[in-house]
């Protein structure tokens, strides 16, 4: 590692990502070198202390920066970009908590999400007891998405553990999903969408069996 | 250049003692924050140490147009916080050093050396967050938009907490004199 | 809430906890110790870099083409439109589909639809592009209601939203309505995700 001694100028630095990104053949455009550099400064100092804070407490980085990339694009109050920063590295903490740190980065940033919207610690942690290879990204989702419809967060988390017990897979979490936002905006209340939705869903496996993966669905290998 | 860039630009150049006028200037005024914020020398001592260190991490990121002291302090603040946090609920205990004795203020009712540890009890007894602002405000002396950049929390918020902790502060200083 | 007079006992408070505290002469001389152990701070820090550069995630692979349903914003005005598959068109309601390419690093083409006929521009702006609102534009369709783009996305979890700019100046930030919402996080618009899977179904 080569330690700059001086401030290396921005354009060297834009030529060399230019350069690395025309080699990437799926690049949608030349990366940013620095994109915090669109923050001010106190903002961006702020953001860069929370995530040496990440760093140190060994959970994930990248979901900050882009949290404030998301609200310098968004215009959003400099204040808020830094509590939206802070809101997530300090889920990404309860994340932990509740499930441990064997997550890949989808499953930290769903679970991290679930909690910012609502879900208490308990609910999540129940998931890493019933684990068993099964991925948790896709039930998080749709759990996260429900409450930010109306479903009552006690309701939504019970039904979504629930299949989640029952050994559903991410077909039936997306179909329950599709057809719950559906009734949600034809007019119906979202809670009793949920409840007549799961209704429809057959138990595949009786509850507290190991589960396989169905044959129709592509091989879920744990991470 | 203030001294502060200035000590900055040596430290960035390869000259790491330079590094040392710059905590020597700085370390007092962030101890006392720390002891107050944190109620013990040792989680103090750990917060500096750790501000400190973090500072020195990303000097390379302090631009002169910030003051050195804000950025300074938003360190210092997020590691007390930290801190504190990953504290278990333990009884705050405040190590009185003899060098702390203080002379009793020459109003009346007579102050006894035991003011500073009263003091720091009837502080400790805050909301963490109400002693910051608190703290921050009274202490530090700092404007409510400086301490809006240095926390996150917006103005009307902060305003909100130093007059809780009046309010608190006032309400337990009366039942301590009492006793 | 002006700064009022301060109650006599508060003031005495303040006035106390700003006193100076006694320190440990040799404790500056402990952070220097610890600060003499680190390497030299650099300008530009290497660690933003490796965050930065793409690299593939371990992703369990979650159904694909079901999925891609959900991966494609149909928009703000529903209603039926053709979408071009492989070469065969169907119309219908809203379907969606993900164009699979070879496999290059677990990348998914993921193609993103918006009907929005009164739109000047559009574009989609998320976590893959770094939340850049010109990165990404999107196309208007001959047809004229529809704007579309392909873009290739690692398998997994991504987080976007549709920027639509009028005709007449305005911007606005519009989520996927028929993608799963992500929560609320105080920034003033809402975002969408998609789910991405790892190999073809």
């Amino acid at each position: 590692m080569t330690l700059v001694r001086s401030r290396t100028p921005r354009v060297v630095l834009r030529a060399a990502a230019l350069l690395t990104a025309a080699m990437h053949p799926l690049a949608l455009r030349a990366q940013d070198p620095d994109p915090l550099a669109r923050l001010d400064p106190n903002t961006r100092f702020a953001v860069e202390v929370i995530m040496d804070s990440a760093r140190v407490a060994g959970v994930p980085m990248r979901p900050l920066m882009l949290k404030a990339l998301e609200g310098s694009a968004k215009h959003a109050d400099n204040r808020h970009i830094i509590a939206a920063v802070r809101s997530v590295f300090h889920a990404e903490l309860d994340v932990r908590v509740a499930l441990g740190s064997a997550l890949n980065e989808s499953e930290w940033a769903a679970a991290g999400s679930a909690l910012q919207s609502g879900v208490p610690l308990e609910a999540l942690a129940k998931f890493r007891a019933e684990r068993a290879g099964k991925p948790l990204t896709r039930a998080l989702v749709v759990l996260t998405d429900l409450i930010q419809r109306g479903v009552p967060m006690p309701e939504a988390s019970s039904a979504i553990m629930q299949l989640w017990q029952r050994g559903a897979g991410d077909g039936d979490f997306y179909g329950l999903w599709k057809n719950v936002e559906q009734d949600i905006l034809s007019g119906q209340n979202p809670g009793t969408a949920l409840e007549q939705r799961m209704r429809e869903i057959p138990a595949r496996v009786t509850p507290g069996t190991k589960i396989p993966p169905a044959s129709q669905e592509p091989n879920n290998s744990s991470s | 250049m203030s001294d502060d860039a200035a000590d900055v630009q040596r430290v960035l150049s390869g000259d790491v003692d330079a590094y040392a006028k710059l905590v020597d200037r700085y370390y007092d005024r962030c101890a006392r924050f720390a002891i107050r914020m944190l109620g013990n020398r040792d989680d103090a001592e750990d917060a500096l140490q750790s501000t400190f260190l973090r500072a020195y991490r990303a000097l390379g990121r302090y631009q002169e147009r910030d003051r050195f002291s804000a950025w300074l302090y938003r360190i210092l603040v997020n590691q007390c916080r930290s801190i504190a946090a990953r504290r278990s609920h333990r009884e705050r205990v405040f190590v009185r050093e003899e060098a702390l004795l203080l002379n009793a203020p020459d109003k009346t009712p007579a102050w006894s050396g035991e003011d500073e540890e009263l003091v720091q009890r009837v502080l400790n007894e805050l909301d963490p967050l109400l002693r910051e602002a608190f703290l921050l405000k009274y202490v530090e002396e700092l404007s409510y938009e400086e301490m809006a950049a240095l926390t996150g929390a917006g103005v009307s918020a902060l305003k909100m907490r130093v007059k809780r902790a009046c309010d608190k502060l006032r309400e337990r200083w009366e039942r301590i004199r009492d006793d | 809430m002006t700064d009022r007079e301060l109650d006599p006992y508060v003031e005495w408070i303040a006035r106390e906890a700003k006193r100076a505290v006694a320190i440990d002469p040799m404790a500056v001389e402990r952070v220097m110790a610890r600060i003499r152990l680190e390497p030299l701070p650099r300008t530009h820090s290497p660690r933003w870099r490796w965050i930065l550069q793409p690299r593939a995630l371990p992703i369990s692979p979650l159904v694909g083409a079901a999925l891609a349903a959900g991966l494609v914003g149909i928009g703000i005005l529903l209603g039926h439109f053709q979408i071009d598959r492989g070469g065969q068109s169907s119309t219908g309601g809203p379907t969606a589909f993900a164009v699979q390419q070879p496999p290059l690093a677990h990348d998914t083409l993921i193609k993103f639809v918006l009907v929005a006929p009164h739109a000047a521009t559009v574009s989609v702006v998320g976590d893959f592009n770094n939340w850049d609102a010109q990165a990404t534009p999107m196309t208007r369709t001959p047809t004229g209601g529809t704007w579309s783009v392909a873009i290739p996305l690692r398998a997994g979890r991504h987080v976007y939203a549709f920027v639509v700019n009028g005709a007449n100046g305005t911007t606005q930030w519009v989520a996927d309505p028929t993608a799963p919402l992500a929560p609320e996080d105080g920034l003033g618009a809402p975002n969408s995700v998609v789910l991405v899977g790892g190999s073809a179904s």
